[in-house]
């Protein structure tokens, strides 16, 4: 057991790219620490941290594009919820960010954080994948950084794709078509707030002359990676949102996740509470046309 | 003689500790630190049970770092202890009978370093098969936690009264339901700390610590030691929390701390961190109750016959005194003419359970309260009336064939405000109106889940509306459980200024400013005047535990004749000083006295206690308030249990989302009796407390231990209610007079909890028309009508 901590603080994204070169010990990267800071037994025998909150770039970015935003990933939750810009075009994102922990929590937490820690309970997760948020990955190569999407990033409960090199800069996110989208993000946990879910569902659609035109669901907590539930969005597609429909597309949804029990739940409540988180978020839709 | 107007008592008056804590200025034990002082860091064996055969420290043998390893071996005196029963040794030597067992501890200046250490020490144990199912506990074939004992039965106490069977023959109706209930963690925000030093010269010991009952440690200290009493000087630093919780663990640390301090000449330091303070610290008891009702078609209850089973875990602790009280208690505070109780208590390889807030009597109110609802169902009659028809009144006898007298039974009175507070009636009836019975989630295993699409057309059919309430009566103090007395210390100084210490503690109930309150009313003084002095086993008589909500009753009532005493030795002194006669009566208010009648006489109080001192006039009292005596037959459970009761009634309103079975908590209107308010925000202050912890083990609470190893080790699994989560609580109280404690004061700590749970489970009801069996009543247990198992998790895969 060491003592001593050595951290590591680059101002801006060149210095940190220069360090990470030069790094020879293994070091963890820390934005928010509110993970890290319970997870303190996993890295204290390594004794480096690197901070990303301390990186110029990561902690301001907020880039508006003529197609998306580009959002820093060290910004920390209660940044992202003030931006206007995202409270019009991304209110499940605003919403899933104010569901998480607390407002002490939202003010140091960072949405890098929560993609890195890749736990299934992440809660923007299922909003971000619904969303089709692209991770840019740092160090750039050859002026570029490494794109992927967030079901690449994530390949089990808490394990990434990233080298030990690598870190995530930015999350790009496309804004979604204008024309009256529906959203809907429900997150379940054991009490109101401080409470890691049990389960959560996002949904983000589109009609066209009361026909879905495109729909997006993923669901949190129901299985070890973030995946969208692919075949349940297929079977709504060009569907008329009636009770019958809606009941399908909840048995679907049922059929496709693969919850499992542990501390926090168990396998059957989260299956039949998600297919029933389907139908409340579909009803609700269908009567929002009406 | 009942005193009309009072100056300060009744009002909300600030806390005395109050600025301390909000700054964060109080010293907790864990900010006491003496020179040369070692830690105590403790070992365990990852083992339920278990024979030990070695413990191998050769690894670590010679380390510079450790200063000594205390075990058994280092004990002088009884190397086992408890608060009832002595089983529970200080160093495991022979057996492991659960994971919180501690084989031995190492000494030394750097606690992380020897955390580290400790890993390195082997060990050899023969594992034994692990009982973990209370109602196995009692089988021939179990295994014997305490094999020198010969049964794994910590107690049983039967109550008989009149005839059950005949009762029963002569019933309109029969209802037999069972209800269970969860282990629950106090969760009290420090951990447990405790220091120990010898004092210079042979002087005896000094342990300062985080503990709850300074006398029982001292007693249990000395006895480990083989010292006199006097030898002991147990002290209590500001408390972070208890509800019942730093008794028996603190009782060990002490007597480790003390068997460290002996042994290096060093004070010793022990402090627990989260994991282990969970692992370690004693719970509350789970119940599993069945009940038997006999009851006639205009809703007279003419029978009942209960068995409960609790799980003492591996160590009697508070095991008897805890189901002696569910014993009085169990039919709830209803007029029952024949009755047949069994509550039994065993050894099982879990974590051990002890006191808890409550007492033993959360878990049958629980049961009791939801069984009236059903019974109130069946008859198509509404929750109040079932409950007006079988109250208990004055001159009703009790289950234990005590009648109620000589205090205002405030039963059917608590009933009627909470009422009123709360409209229950109306949201009631238009509850079960608004709510479809027909349709809760069914989960059976041909059906899915799935809801009827009917059921999302509206809003509010998703979110459901409920109302809910609970009745209790509760015995004040111990009762037959003991001994029953307790002492305040008094001493006026010249200038009027005034110290002030009561054998009972300050565990954050606010005992300090209750008492000071008591002072400043019999003197006519200013609160702020009186000094309230840090307790010490040294300085006054032993006053037994601060449990059983009997520190205002017992506590307040010594204070208060400590106090009289002074006064009467004051007016003496003025009588004589303004020649009037003997039977003059004197006003004490705002720090002057007044002689009463016609002459204008008047004196400041200061100026009373100068004169009164140069005249040789003895300011200091020991005031002595001792319990009346209260019986009780062990053979039929029959007896007047305890001396006086108080009453409450707890009305829970809430909404229940019908798509994942959350229920959110809106309102808790709690009606309570608790004789005399002393301190009115202190009062609120308990009911806010307590209806927020009532809540938390009906909604939420539950240790699970798998082989014993508790699964919930911190406060991430173990989830306690949030600010977020508890909706209004409306404190009403409704004063009873009574003979006994300072102006008729009783008791209020304790009833705040007991009645959340069942209220909420009877809410629960109202809005789903489903009634739930086993607390807590979580997401799982509301939509699956099961809860999370331990064998779940270690499956942890797909079902
Ligand atoms: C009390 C409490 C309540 C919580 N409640 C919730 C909740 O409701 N919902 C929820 O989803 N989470 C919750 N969390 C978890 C946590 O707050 C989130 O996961 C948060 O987003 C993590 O962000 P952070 O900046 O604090 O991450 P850190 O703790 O700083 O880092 C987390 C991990 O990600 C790595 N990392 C951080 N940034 C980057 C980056 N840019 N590139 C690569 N790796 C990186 C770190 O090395 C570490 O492994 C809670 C935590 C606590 C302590």
């Amino acid at each position: 057991m060491t003592d001593r901590i050595d951290i590591i603080s680059p101002v801006n994204l060149a210095q940190l790219d220069h360090i990470l070169e030069k790094l020879r010990k293994p070091a963890t990267y820390v934005a928010g620490a509110t993970d890290i800071m319970v997870q303190k037994s996993r890295w204290e025998q390594a004794g480096t941290l690197i901070d990303l909150r301390t990186v110029q770039e990561l902690v301001s970015t907020l880039e508006i594009g003529p197609e998306g935003i580009l959002i820093g990933a060290a910004l920390s939750f209660t940044d992202i919820i003030r931006y206007r810009i995202i409270q019009e075009k991304f209110p499940i994102l605003v919403e899933s960010c104010r569901q998480i922990g607390s407002v002490q929590i939202q003010n140091r937490a960072t949405l890098g954080g929560n993609i890195a820690n890749a736990s299934p309970a992440g809660d923007t997760l299922p909003v971000l994948a619904v969303l089709n948020a692209e991770l840019w990955i740092g160090p750039r190569l050859k002026d570029n950084f490494t794109k992927m999407s967030v079901d690449e990033i994530m390949t089990g409960p808490g394990k990434n794709c990233l080298q030990p090199n690598q870190y995530i800069a930015y999350i790009y996110l496309p804004f979604p078509e204008p024309t009256d989208p529906f959203w809907y993000f429900r997150k379940v946990g054991q009490r109101y707030s401080m409470a890691i879910s049990k389960l959560s569902l996002a949904v983000l659609g589109w009609k066209h002359n009361n026909h879905i035109r495109e729909i997006r669901i993923c669901a949190g907590s129901v299985s070890p990676r973030i995946k969208r539930a692919v075949l349940t969005e297929k079977l709504l597609s060009n569907q008329e949102l009636n009770s019958k429909v809606i009941e399908k597309a909840a048995t679907q949804l049922m059929k496709e996740i693969k919850p499992i029990t542990d501390i926090r739940s168990t396998h059957n409540y989260r299956k039949s509470t998600a297919g029933r988180l389907l139908q409340e978020s579909l009803s609700t839709w269908a009567r929002a046309g009406k | 003689m009942p005193k009309k107007s009072f100056n300060i008592i009744g009002k909300p008056v600030i806390r005395e500790d109050g600025y301390e804590k909000v700054t964060g200025s109080s010293p907790f034990a864990d900010d006491i630190n003496f020179p040369g002082q070692l830690y105590g860091v403790m070992i365990r064996l990852p083992l339920a049970h278990a024979e030990i055969k070695k413990i191998d420290y050769s690894a670590i043998r010679g380390n510079k770092l450790i200063k000594a390893i205390c075990d058994t071996s280092d004990i002088p005196g009884s190397r086992k202890i408890g608060v009832v029963r002595w089983d529970q040794p200080v160093f495991c030597s022979e057996k492991i009978v659960t994971p919180g067992d501690v084989v031995a501890m190492l000494l030394g200046e750097s606690e992380q370093e020897l955390h580290t250490l400790k890993t390195r020490i082997k060990f050899s144990a023969r594992k034994l098969p692990v009982l973990t199912d209370p109602s196995q506990a009692l089988a021939s074939t179990a295994p014997l936690i305490h094999p020198e004992l010969k049964s794994n039965l910590i107690v049983h106490h039967p109550l008989r009264k009149g005839n059950v069977e005949k009762g029963f023959a002569n019933s309109d109706f029969i209802l037999e339901q069972t209800y269970t209930t969860s282990a629950v963690e106090h969760a009290y925000l420090e951990t447990e700390t405790v220091v120990a030093r010898l004092f210079p010269g042979r002087r005896g010991i000094h342990i300062i610590g985080s503990i709850q009952n300074p006398f029982t440690t001292r007693r249990l200290v000395a006895a480990v030691l083989d010292w006199p009493l006097t030898k002991v000087q147990v002290e209590q630093a500001t408390l972070g929390g208890s509800f019942g919780g730093k008794d028996d663990l603190m009782n060990i640390l002490a007597a480790r701390a003390a068997i460290g301090a002996l042994k290096t000449a060093k004070p010793v330091k022990i402090r627990y961190h989260r994991e282990e303070s969970i692992l370690e610290s004693y719970k509350r008891h789970p119940y599993r109750m069945h009940y038997k009702v006999g009851y006639n078609k205009d809703g007279r209850i003419i029978a009942m016959k209960i068995d409960i089973l609790a799980d003492g875990g591996a160590y009697a602790s508070m095991s008897p005194f805890v189901t002696w009280r569910t014993v009085v208690q169990a039919t709830g505070p209803y007029d029952i003419e024949h009755v047949w109780t069994d509550v039994r208590a065993v050894y099982t390889n879990n974590p051990y359970t002890g006191a808890m807030r409550g007492f033993g009597s959360p878990q049958p109110i629980f049961a009791q309260e939801s069984l009236m609802d059903e019974i109130a169902v069946r008859l198509n009659i509404s929750p109040p009336e079932i409950r007006r028809i079988n109250a208990l009144r004055s001159g009703s006898v009790t289950a234990t064939s005590q009648k109620l007298k000589e205090h205002d039974v405030n039963l059917i009175p608590v009933l009627q405000e909470a009422l009123k507070k709360s409209s229950f009636i109306k949201k009631w009836q238009k509850n079960l109106k608004d709510n479809p019975v027909q349709d809760w989630i069914d989960l059976s295993h041909t059906k899915t889940g799935i809801l009827h699409p009917d059921q999302f057309r509206e809003r509010k059919e998703v979110y459901r509306k409920g109302i809910g309430l609970a009745l209790s009566l509760r015995g004040c103090s111990l009762g037959a459980e003991g001994i029953d007395a307790a002492a305040a210390y008094l001493s006026v100084q010249p200038d009027g200024s005034v110290y002030l210490m009561c054998g009972l503690a300050e565990n954050g109930q606010g005992l300090r400013t209750t008492f000071s309150l008591i002072v400043a009313e019999v003197l006519g003084i200013d609160p702020d005047q009186i000094y309230y002095l840090d307790y010490q086993t040294r300085s006054i008589p032993d006053s037994g535990p601060t449990v059983a909500s009997r520190s205002t009753l017992m506590g307040g009532g010594a204070v208060k004749n400590a106090a009289e005493q002074v006064r009467e030795r004051l007016e003496n002194q003025l009588r004589k000083y303004w020649r009037i006669p003997k039977n003059t009566q004197f006003h004490f208010r705002k720090n002057k006295i007044r002689a009463r009648g016609s002459k204008p006489l008047k004196i400041s109080f200061s100026d009373l206690c100068q004169l009164a001192y140069s005249q040789g006039i003895n300011l200091a009292a020991l005031g002595w308030y001792p319990g009346p005596q209260v019986h009780w037959d062990e053979a039929t459970g029959q007896g007047p249990a305890y001396f006086t009761y108080v009453y409450g009634c707890q009305v829970a309103e809430i909404t229940l989302n019908m798509t994942t079975g959350e229920v959110y908590l809106d309102r808790v209107t709690a009606v309570h009796d608790p004789g005399k308010v002393i301190n009115l925000l202190g009062a609120q202050g308990q009911v806010y407390g307590g209806v927020t912890q009532g809540a938390g083990y009906g909604l939420w609470e539950q240790i699970n231990a798998m082989e014993g190893q508790i699964m919930e080790l911190n406060f991430d699994q173990y989830l306690i209610p949030t600010s977020k989560d508890i909706g209004e609580i409306i404190p009403v109280f409704l004063e009873g007079r009574d003979k006994y404690g300072p102006w008729g004061a009783k008791s209020l700590g304790e009833p705040t909890l007991e009645l959340t749970a069942p209220a909420i489970a009877n809410a629960i009801r109202n809005a789903s028309g489903q009634r739930f069996f086993n607390l807590p009543l979580n997401l799982e247990e509301l939509i699956l009508r099961r809860k999370l198992r331990p064998e779940d998790l270690t499956r942890g895969s797909e079902r």
